[in-house]
């Protein structure tokens, strides 16, 4: 009984060793798939972002899927008509058809308007706290109130409301409005489209892809390291 | 080598990928039609570049496929190609910016031309307009019976769609002047009470 208990357990830690070693073998096994998995990946996505980063079409068929509608009508318009078009007389002249253009006065972009001519900020836009205070001991504590307007609320320190009057006739001259602001918002020039870029599907589908060979391979492999 | 190892595996990638989205456009009418329609003669429209025109304020219908006219089109030039198409709805986007009119029946595009469009002093309206009426051979009353043959009237104050010679460097008196067999056959094609709309990026209704 015992004999045969002890051959058995003999047995067994030989097989399980043997099964220790091909697990081994195993993970060595994924792990390089993984990385060639990996440098695959990355292979793919090399070209066709450095393609969609220069904005190059790269021409693969089926591509069209991705264009905007409007950038499709674009393709087979003629384009936009041109206010000169209707005035050019080096053409064969058809009189009753053709029409003067309207005389417009020229009115400038209103982004360069208002890069000309800013806006001037308004007294909330001072920040509360003048520089110039700051040298004043006691005063520094207090909480600072709405410029011009500490004076008229009965506040529990005494002081606060010479404090805050003062800063408020200060507070302009401190802050004068900068005379050329950079554009805060420039709008972008190309608008990222709705439909994703191919490198983007291709890296989004590979990623995916490997995550779920990934996942079924470890769940399969926990199941046979539960059997044995 | 690894270069041309990698040259494959992208060009699989995006054909791949294209596949997919180019799939996925035609599905709930991909019963109905034979396999050979969804060739190189039509692009399919998704749902996402739907979303985006009609967030431009650009297309008030959904689309679900225009025809492959992928290089521009010359003046007095037009496509018409309504094989296959099932019946259905029919509606008309005048384009004023691309100078292009589509007409769509169940959302697929049958035909589109290059158009003439009204002059500085007299614009084309921007809106949607059901066809009032259709007159197949209309001499103008207002502009010394000019003759407009297969007119579909738009306005109660006579803009309409038309067939005029469309060259380069004319333009209407408000009206839209498209190649006078693209009218006939846009004549046959559609029936009053079918709405026009008529766009541009610039101005708005």
């Amino acid at each position: 009984m015992s004999t045969s208990a002890r051959s058995g357990r003999v047995r067994t830690l030989s097989a399980s060793s043997r099964a220790r070693r091909e697990q081994r073998m195993a993970v060595k096994r994924q792990r390089r798939l993984l990385a060639g998995g990996a440098a695959l990946a990355a292979l793919i996505a090399t070209p066709l972002s450095i393609a969609a980063f220069m904005g190059v079409d790269p021409g693969f068929p089926g591509i069209d899927a991705a264009k905007s509608f409007m950038a499709l009508l674009n393709d087979r318009s003629p384009g936009d008509r041109t206010a000169g078009e209707l005035t050019k007389t080096k053409k064969k002249a058809v009189p009753e058809q053709r029409a003067l253009g309207k005389i417009n006065k020229p009115q400038a972009p209103v982004e360069f308007e208002e890069a000309l001519a800013p806006p001037p900020p308004a007294m909330i836009d001072a920040p509360p706290f003048p520089v110039a205070l700051a040298g004043l001991g006691p005063l520094i504590e207090i909480p600072a109130p709405p410029p011009g307007g500490g004076g008229f609320i009965p506040t529990t320190t005494g002081g606060g409301g010479g404090g805050g009057g003062g800063g408020g006739t200060e507070n302009p001259p401190e802050n004068p409005p900068p005379e050329n602001p950079p554009p805060e918002n420039p709008p972008p020039e190309n608008p990222p489209p709705v439909v994703p870029e191919p490198a983007t599907w291709a890296t989004m589908l590979m990623g995916f892809a490997l995550t779920g060979w990934v996942m079924r391979r470890r769940r399969r492999q926990g199941a046979a390291l539960t059997w044995a | 080598m690894v270069l041309a190892i990698a040259g494959l595996a992208s060009a699989a990638a995006a054909a791949w990928t294209s596949g997919l989205v180019d799939n996925r456009s035609p599905r709930p009418t991909a019963k109905a039609k034979p396999h050979s329609w969804v060739g190189s003669d039509r692009i399919f429209i998704t749902d996402a570049q739907n979303f985006q025109a009609r967030a431009e304020g650009l297309l008030d219908h959904d689309v679900k496929s225009i025809l492959n006219v992928t290089k521009r089109m010359q003046y007095g030039e037009y496509r018409w190609d309504d094989k296959n198409v099932p019946h259905g709805p029919m509606w008309v986007r005048v384009d004023l910016t691309r100078q292009i009119i589509s007409v769509f029946r169940d959302g697929h595009e049958i035909g589109t031309a290059v158009i003439l469009y009204g002059a500085d002093e007299k614009e084309t309206p921007i809106g949607a307009f059901p066809i009032l009426a259709k007159i197949k051979d209309h001499k103008s009353i207002t502009y010394d019976s000019a003759p407009m043959p297969y007119t579909l009237r738009l306005t109660g104050d006579g803009v309409s769609i038309h067939g005029s010679d469309v060259r380069w460097g004319r333009a209407t008196h408000g009206c839209i002047g498209v190649p006078v067999e693209f009218a006939h056959k846009l004549f046959d094609a559609v029936s009053k009470g079918d709405q026009v709309t008529i766009l541009s990026d610039e101005r708005t209704a």
